[in-house]
């Protein structure tokens, strides 16, 4: 009935112990391996993640920045009625359109939809915050920008700041 | 004789065992060396931390819901356009005659329609953003240190380390984590952390023609915020969630969540 | 989609693959907890079961992770639980619990069924030899004093395993409960609620992985270890439903703010899978059916097929209240004034069909196992193998 005594090296306890351990050992030297370099600086964070997102790309450019070369209209835009609105509320981002303005221009749009975002009359929009119209009321058909000057909206067709780049 | 002998050596083996066992344990358990092994983070971070700390105020009494701030979020950090996630969006409350409650938010709100019928009892925009919440449940539950919040009040996402179990999305009382679609990774507000660390403001505060999206730096002596902060009663969304979120509404409704 | 969720909460995150998750540990854990019955707490009319069990709980323990790793969006990262388990994060201690859990279940595995193991590679020849020597690990004392040593460690090895396999599953359910976000989950319960039904679910499991085997072999059932089994299922049944049932007793009386939505959530928008699956066709006419299996008028014939049938049900009810908890929390909006909407696909990752392989995979995997280490009490499996058949009594 009884079977084959051996060692202690031969011991299923020893052998499964032993097992154990390369695996624990195992593990840990893969650990230190794996954990990232500037993991714990700070917090229980990868330190340089920080680097990561504070230098991402810009999509929208510092508001003033359009001065420098649109200055004058800058000017007339902060002396009307969208004073302290930012050009790119309205043109889209231009982060990349300084650098090269030749090649690569902000979008415009023209449409009577793109003015009613702001200005159409819909529900839960503040009358006390915003002048509102009635897109099918206000003079349908017509392009806003045909009598408003989107730049400073009281400066009616024809006394508009007509052409200019600048 | 042999029994003694054979007890002796298994009692030592076993000694040696279990230090062996006891000893990797330990690596095994213990959180990783911090800051040993090759270097630093490229900024002293903790220095720049020391003059920020960044405050954010949301006047919904104002907010229009032109959707503009919508748009511009996703434009400036890279969130695919045609997907139903979002950084930043806004909500539409309209309280009809008999308190009935409608709630909506139409592409995040990028751009609201006319509803019709029935002149509403009530009704306002809400725009919502991460609450960079001072004790947040999402840096807490993230399983594998992916996630944190910075000294100055912003709370990040690793998208290297991020394994995209998405656990801190469900932990997130605040709806504002989402999976982004193209890098399978949590993504979540930032307050365009690339642009306030240059002295920017957070895309969606530039763009709001009206206003109602408030920023400055709390340890600046002018910025914007602080009077706000001193002059009007404020609220913040979930207060009983126990996150102590850090963007704080003017003009909060009962209904809103 | 019903009123109004957050825009980020259009899509429900967590599908069927978290579903089963929960539903494949709680399998381990049951079955671990019945060969422990057998190994710690010697329930002799469990003995049929007891190697059987332990393979089980092997076998799916296995596959647990895969349902996980699929799910990920960053597979390839997936170690980075393990080389920086956030401390404060719940889900964090998987890697490590069930690393320590496979482990344990492996070496009890092994310690069990070592003397075995070494007889085949006796008694064998070839690429089977090397293979049950290299099982053995060279460990080839089958002494009477190593025997006793070994069966030793077994009982101390289900002896850890037992606080291990509370663990965990308890664990599991803390992933959820403690989830101050998500009402439904919200709850200190949750860790037993899921206890508890794991427990049910690996009694079932065993209950038709038995009688399956069993059949398949053309033995049959040891009548006295299935009635048991059914008297273990009726308890932990009444316990775990009970639970369940408490558990939204106490949300409806508390009636926060969030018992409207959830009240909603169970009679408007999941009530089939809830009141009709989960608690009827899940937990009540089990119930019913193996009390009346009990019933000693009846033949045998009929009271194993009732204990049968209800191990059945009993399965596919806690796995509809895995769905419920899991899918059912995500559907009510943290806005508290809507739900999303679900749909499982039949294709694809989180799909019906990927489901229904990865619940067949444990399945195959307990059929090799069952090849390479027959646990079966009365006839050894690989028979011409074996001329010294009655070591057995030893070796379990
Ligand atoms: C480096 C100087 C410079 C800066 C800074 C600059 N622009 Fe321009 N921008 C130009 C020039 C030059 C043109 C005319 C380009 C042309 O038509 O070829 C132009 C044209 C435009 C146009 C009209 C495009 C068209 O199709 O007619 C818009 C709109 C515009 N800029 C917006 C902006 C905004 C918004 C900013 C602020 C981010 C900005 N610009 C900053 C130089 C600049
Ligand atoms: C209220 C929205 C709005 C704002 C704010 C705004 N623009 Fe415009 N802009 C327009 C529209 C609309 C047009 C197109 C006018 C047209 O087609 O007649 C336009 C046209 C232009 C043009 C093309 C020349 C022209 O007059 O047609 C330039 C250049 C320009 N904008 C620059 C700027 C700059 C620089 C700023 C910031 C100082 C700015 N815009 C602010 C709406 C706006
Ligand atoms: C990004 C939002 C936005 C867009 C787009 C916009 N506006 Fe405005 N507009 C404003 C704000 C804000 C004011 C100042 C608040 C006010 O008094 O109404 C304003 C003021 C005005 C006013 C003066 C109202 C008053 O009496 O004070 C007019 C007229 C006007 N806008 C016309 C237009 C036209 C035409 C367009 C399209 C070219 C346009 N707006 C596009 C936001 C916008
Ligand atoms: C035919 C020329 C014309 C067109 C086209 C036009 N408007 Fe006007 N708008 C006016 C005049 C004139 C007024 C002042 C008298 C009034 O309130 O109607 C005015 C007033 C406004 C006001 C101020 C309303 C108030 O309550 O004080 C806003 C805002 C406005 N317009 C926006 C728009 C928008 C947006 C569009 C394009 C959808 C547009 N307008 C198109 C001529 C025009």
């Amino acid at each position: 009935m009884a079977g084959k005594k051996t060692g202690l090296s031969h011991q299923p306890v020893f052998r499964a112990g032993v097992v154990v351990v390369i695996i624990l050992t195992g593990f840990a030297l893969l650990r230190m391996i794996f954990v990232p370099p500037t993991f714990g600086v700070y917090g229980y964070y990868r330190a340089s993640n920080l680097d990561y997102w504070a230098t991402r790309p810009v999509a929208y450019a510092q508001g003033t920045q359009c001065d420098t070369c649109h200055g004058e209209r800058a000017g007339f835009v902060a002396a009307g009625g969208h004073a302290g609105l930012d050009c790119q509320s309205c043109h889209g981002p231009a982060a990349s359109h300084p650098d090269n303005p030749g090649a690569w221009q902000p979008t415009i749009n023209p449409d009577r939809e793109f003015c009613a975002r702001c200005h159409g009359q819909v529900e839960g929009r503040p009358d006390t915050v915003i002048k509102q119209i009635d897109l099918d009321q206000h003079n349908p058909g017509v392009s806003c920008v045909q009598c408003h000057d989107p730049h400073r909206p009281w400066t009616m067709l024809g006394t508009r700041l007509g052409g200019s780049k600048s | 004789m042999k029994a003694i002998d054979r007890r002796t050596f298994i009692s030592s083996g076993i000694k040696v065992l279990a230090t062996g066992l006891l000893s990797s344990l330990v690596t095994v358990v213990l959180p990783p060396a911090t800051g040993t092994a090759g270097g630093t983070a490229s900024r002293e971070w903790p220095k720049l931390w020391q003059q920020r700390e960044w405050g954010f105020v949301v006047d919904a009494r104002k907010c229009i819901g032109c959707g503009t701030c919508v748009w511009a979020c996703k434009r400036e950090n890279g969130v695919p356009m045609d997907r139903e996630v979002y950084r930043t969006w806004v909500e539409r409350y309209v309280i009809g005659p008999n308190d009935q409650l409608y709630i909506e938010s139409p592409q995040g709100g990028a751009s609201f329609d006319r509803i019709g019928g029935s002149v509403p009892e009530k009704s306002f925009f809400v725009p919502k953003l991460c609450n960079q919440c001072a004790d947040p449940p999402c840096v807490q539950v993230c399983p594998v240190g992916a996630t944190y919040r910075t000294g100055d009040g912003v709370v990040l996402v690793d998208r290297v380390r991020c394994v995209g179990c998405r656990y801190c999305i469900q932990a997130c009382p605040y709806g504002a984590r989402f999976l982004h679609p193209d890098l399978m990774v949590a993504d979540k507000c930032t307050w365009c952390y690339h642009r306030i660390s240059k002295g920017m403001l957070p895309a969606c505060v530039q763009v709001c023609p009206v206003g109602a999206r408030i920023f400055g730096n709390l340890k600046d002596k002018g910025n914007p915020v602080t009077p706000i902060m001193a002059r009007n009663q404020v609220q913040v969304l979930k207060p009983d969630m126990g996150t102590e979120p850090r963007v704080f509404y003017l003009g909060l409704d009962k209904v809103v969540r | 989609m019903v009123g109004f969720v957050y825009p980020n909460e259009l899509e429900v995150n967590w599908g069927l693959l978290i579903v089963l998750y929960p539903y494949i540990t709680g399998l381990v854990a049951g079955a671990f907890i019945v060969s422990a019955l057998y190994h710690v707490f010697n329930r002799q009319a469990l003995k049929p079961v007891g190697g059987l069990a332990l393979l089980t709980a092997l076998s799916f323990l296995l596959v647990a992770p895969l349902p996980l790793l699929l799910h990920l969006g960053q597979r390839f990262r997936a170690f980075n639980i393990m080389w920086t388990p956030n401390p404060t994060s719940a889900m964090a201690g998987f890697g490590y619990i069930y690393g320590f859990y496979l482990l344990l279940v492996a070496l009890e595995v092994w310690f069990v069924f070592r003397a075995d193991i070494v007889r085949y590679a006796e008694s064998s020849r070839g690429v089977v030899r090397v293979f049950y020597n290299i099982l053995s690990l060279g460990a080839k004392d089958t002494s009477d004093e190593t025997l006793a040593l070994d069966h030793r460690i077994t009982r101390w090895l289900a002896v850890i395993g037992i606080p291990a396999a509370v663990l965990l599953h308890g664990y599991v359910g803390f992933i959820f409960g403690a989830i101050k976000a998500n009402p439904w989950w919200s709850t200190a319960l949750q860790p037993v609620i899921f206890l508890m039904s794991a427990v049910v679910s690996g009694i079932a499991l065993l209950i038709v992985v038995y009688t399956v085997t069993s059949w398949l072999r053309r033995r049959p059932v040891d009548f006295s270890c299935l009635m048991s089994l059914n008297r273990y299922l009726w308890f932990f049944l009444v316990v775990g439903v009970g639970l369940e049932i408490l558990e939204v007793i106490h949300k409806m009386y508390e009636s926060r703010e969030e018992w409207e939505a959830l009240n909603r959530l169970l009679t408007d928008v999941m009530p089939v899978s809830f009141f009709g699956i989960q608690l009827g066709l899940g937990a009540a006419v089990p119930l019913v059916l193996l009390l009346v299996g009990r019933w000693s008028r009846l033949s045998n014939l009929w009271r194993a097929s009732l204990t049968f049938v209800s191990g059945l049900l009993v399965l596919v009810g806690v796995y509809a209240m895995r769905f419920n908890v899991i899918i059912g929390g995500q559907l009510v909006s943290k806005t508290l004034a809507g739900f999303a909407s679900y749909h499982a696909s039949f294709f694809g990752n989180e799909g019906i069909l990927q489901t229904v392989v990865l619940l067949m995979v444990p399945l195959a995997i307990l059929g090799v196992l069952l090849r390479v280490l027959p646990p079966w009490v009365e006839i050894p499996a690989l028979g011409e193998r074996i001329p010294e058949a009655e070591e057995e009594e030893v070796a379990i």
